[in-house]
């Protein structure tokens, strides 16, 4: 009779503890790395010495534990995934920014690059206009001034990218620690034993862990883990029982590790994670800033060569137009004074009048104007395979020879090209160009620099929309690499919470169910009562 | 396939946030009317859109090149049909002078209106383009490239020939320098302005020019008309380079509005595509959501 009773209750007990764990549940449906739980129970089996006294029915049922739901294999997967598409959406932002810097309606360089050249190519046309220079020297310093702006935003973006870096891996060894402690507290609570709970927490916490940096997880029997930097189970130890190390990022893009109980530093690449996202934009920013620099440097050097073979408005050779500092990134546009730049040639060349063929000749290199103030005279001595004799006026002979391939040809002091129909015979007077020339031929060079100009070199123009192009097609893979790893992370993430999360309408039904044994229990209890106040009244 | 209410719900925000996100993109180019200018949109286009541009800004300077080039012809023209005008004259002048029939009077009539045809000449010789820049001084631009002086006319200007670049390949004078139009000085009959002196002072003499005076005028009437077809002949070829230019900006301008113009049609379709796919997601988010089992727990 008080077996009734007994099975009566612990049937109340389970109901109870059963409800209590869908309470449980319900109330944790949107807690982060809550995994859903169940009681497991098992029928109460009374073995009693006596054969005779056996009844050949159980004692109820015994709840033997709370099962958390929990697949390791499942959770590796999902950090897996997790890293993949953590790296690809932590180093998108940068790139996007990046593409957007460099792109006119971000601020690039490109408008500027083509107010310069275009201000250079109309005073081609107009060489002595001071309106028209001073439209040069102003378009120039926006040129300068869009090319430092651009390296000064990209250096910022670098910074930008070290400093969450930095967060990472500071919130990493908060991680660590963490999970230190929480080990400490399940090894205390022993194997097997340990509270849903603190598993719940230390997954969540190697959940998080594995957004900064690919980790390998391996769980031992007692509920313990060991963590490893990196995918595979050969890496640096970073988490071994209530032992932490700690990360640091090295400038060279590797992690370094120190470990727990002391021991050398080793370093080791993570090719996952937000780190690794860090460091993949930390590399496309810093070389597009190399690339801007170089761009800005070659820039600086060309319209430098040019210009020093042209004549300013008295006559002077041509300065450089722009210094750029490699160390601080800054360009400079370095004249003020419109007259000083070298539109013309340094070089007057005449074609006698004489001349039967039409053949022209142009300065091609700098050369001192002193060497220009006696006239020189150069004489074709044979047109068919053209050569070449620079002569003073007396026709006492200087230096001959005959151009190359391209018709650049130097003769004492002077860098020519020569070409079109020379003629045996023909002869150029070449003398100082008078100040306030006319001629436009340099600064007419100049601005075919922006352009591709023939020689089968790439313009200004198209180097800066190859490194557009280039860092175009980085963002597009990085979009399509944040697309595709969603997926992946999408399909693990569900594969785990198939088995694992709490689903509302899954847990209404168990309450139901739970109610009704609860109510069924009872109503054990009750007859159990009943049988024996009934007893009671026969006596 | 359960998986949870809670990731269900974070499914559901992330779908809309995205969704969101490409009606914003589609709608900011809507508005714009082109497409994403970005190279990460579409690499291919932006390639081909940042060479069409490049071209683009090298065909506006040619225009602007031909454009100042054949103002400076037109100007030269003009003013050698002038100059042609002049010789013209001062041809008739030497014809009368050098005619027995022509008495003193006339004849110094004659030399006065030749003094006033050699200023108009001098003139002619020093003009100006619509810039101020001079017509045949070379590169000497600023100052007039032909001087009175006591001893004649001289040319104070050089024999360059100022070129501007009118495309890839083709550079073109934007003129010709003084001593090509009005003769060298250092030649054998001097330039066209040392006959003049000369036809002035035969007409000062009481037996009038020499009558050779008449050939050398006549050939510097010769020496203008050939100047002026030289002129004509550059900007012919100015002209057609102006016209293969405007033919390759038609075409390029075609280019660029099919890579940067957006296809509206497909835009305004794809973007009532998405705000309904956005409805119809909502819709079924809370028909799903507002039913849980609970509701019929009593």
């Amino acid at each position: 009779m008080s077996d009734i009773l007994q099975i009566g209750r612990s049937g109340l007990m389970a109901a109870r503890a059963a409800l209590e764990v869908t309470g449980e549940n319900i109330a944790n449906v949107n807690t982060p790395g809550y995994r859903r739980r169940e009681v497991t129970q098992a029928e109460n089996v009374v073995r009693s010495p006596a054969p005779e006294l056996r009844s050949g029915t159980g004692q109820g049922v015994l709840v033997t534990g709370v099962r958390r739901a929990f697949d390791a294999l499942l959770a590796g997967r999902t950090r897996e995934a997790t890293s993949a598409h953590s790296a690809a959406e932590t180093a998108q932002p940068y790139l996007e920014r990046l593409e957007g810097r460099l792109m006119p309606e971000g601020g690039g360089p490109g408008p500027a690059l083509d107010g310069f050249f275009s201000a250079l190519g109309s005073l081609a046309a107009t060489p002595t206009d001071t309106g028209l220079r001073n439209v040069v020297i102003e378009t120039g310093k926006g040129l300068a001034t869009g090319i430092t702006d651009l390296a000064a935003s990209l250096r910022d973006l670098g910074r930008g990218i070290a400093d969450e870096t930095t967060q990472n891996v500071d919130r990493a060894n908060q991680i660590l620690t963490g999970l230190a402690d929480v080990q400490t507290l399940i090894r205390r609570e022993g194997s097997g034993r340990a509270d849903a709970g603190l598993l719940d927490r230390r997954d969540a916490l190697l959940q998080e862990l594995s957004g900064i940096t690919a980790i390998n997880v391996r769980v031992a029997d007692n509920d313990l883990v060991t963590v490893r930097l990196g995918r595979d189970a050969d890496g640096p130890l970073l988490l071994d029982g209530a032992q932490a190390a700690q990360i640091a990022m090295q400038d060279d893009g590797l992690i370094g590790i120190r470990p727990a109980g002391g021991g050398a530093d080793t370093a080791r690449r993570t090719d996952s994670g937000a780190l690794h996202g860090l460091f993949m934009a930390a590399g496309s920013v810093s070389e597009a800033l190399n690339r801007v620099g170089a761009w800005a440097e070659s820039i600086a050097t060309q319209t430098a060569a040019l210009h020093a073979t042209g004549a300013d408005l008295e006559g002077r050779p041509g300065e450089a137009l722009f210094s750029y500092d490699a160390n601080s990134q800054v360009m400079q546009f370095r004249l003020s004074d419109p007259s000083r730049i070298a539109a013309a040639s340094l070089a007057l060349i005449e074609p006698a009048t004489g001349n039967v063929g039409t053949g022209h000749v142009a300065l091609a290199g700098p050369v001192d104007p002193a060497q220009l103030t006696a006239e020189l005279v150069l004489r074709v001595t044979d047109g068919v395979a053209p050569s070449l004799t620079l002569t003073d006026t007396a026709g006492t002979p200087i230096a001959s020879g005959q151009p190359d391939a391209s018709g650049r040809i130097t003769l004492g002091p002077l860098t020519l090209t020569a070409g079109g129909n020379l003629q045996t015979g023909d002869r150029f007077a070449i003398g100082a160009m008078p100040p306030r020339s006319g001629d436009g031929s340099v600064i007419g060079a100049l601005a075919d620099l922006r352009s591709d100009d023939g020689t089968g070199q790439d313009g200004f123009g198209a180097a800066y929309a190859g490194l557009l192009a280039d860092i175009g097609a980085q963002v597009a893979a990085m979009r399509d690499r944040v697309a595709t790893t969603a997926a992946q992370r999408d399909s693990a993430q569900q594969a785990e919470a198939a088995g694992s999360a709490v689903d509302l309408d899954a847990e209404a039904a168990k309450l139901v169910q739970q109610q009704q044994a609860y109510q069924a229990n009872a109503r054990v209890v009750t007859v159990a009562r009943e049988l024996f106040d009934t007893l009671l009244a026969t006596l | 396939m359960t998986i949870g209410t809670a990731l269900f719900h974070t499914r559901a925000l992330d779908g809309f946030q995205r969704m969101n996100g490409d009606i914003s993109d589609l709608q900011n180019q809507v508005s714009s009317g082109k497409n994403d200018p970005r190279p990460s949109a579409d690499p291919v286009r932006a390639g081909r859109l940042s060479a069409a541009t490049e071209q683009q800004d090298r065909l506006t300077r040619y225009e602007a090149n031909i454009a100042a080039l054949s103002g400076r012809l037109d100007m030269a023209d003009t003013t050698l049909d002038t100059a042609g005008d002049i010789m013209q004259r001062l041809r008739e002048i030497a014809l009368r002078g050098a005619s027995d029939s022509t008495g003193p009077d006339e004849r110094a009539s004659l030399a006065i209106e030749a003094r006033e045809l050699r200023h108009s000449l001098i003139g002619a010789a020093n003009a100006r383009d619509a810039t101020g820049r001079t017509l045949f001084g070379g590169f000497n631009s600023e100052t007039d490239p032909y001087r009175d002086s006591g001893q004649g006319v001289v040319y104070a200007g050089n024999l360059g020939r100022p070129k501007l670049r009118v495309s890839e390949s083709t550079m073109l004078d934007t003129g010709l320098p003084g001593p090509d139009v009005f003769g060298d000085p250092q030649a054998a009959g001097g330039t066209i302005f040392d006959a003049v002196d000369r036809l002035i002072a035969g007409l000062d003499r009481p037996e009038g020019p020499a009558p050779g005076m008449v050939d050398e005028i006549a050939a510097g009437v010769n020496q203008i008309a050939d100047s002026r077809a030289r002129i004509g002949a550059i900007a012919n070829v100015a002209e057609r380079q102006g016209d293969a230019v405007t033919a390759r900006r038609v075409a390029l301008d075609k280019v660029i509005a099919g890579l940067e113009d957006l296809d509206l049609a497909a835009a305004t379709t794809r973007l009532k595509q998405l705000l309904v796919t956005r409805e119809a997601a909502q819709l079924t988010f809370v028909k799903i959501t507002q039913n849980s089992l609970f509701d019929y727990i009593r």
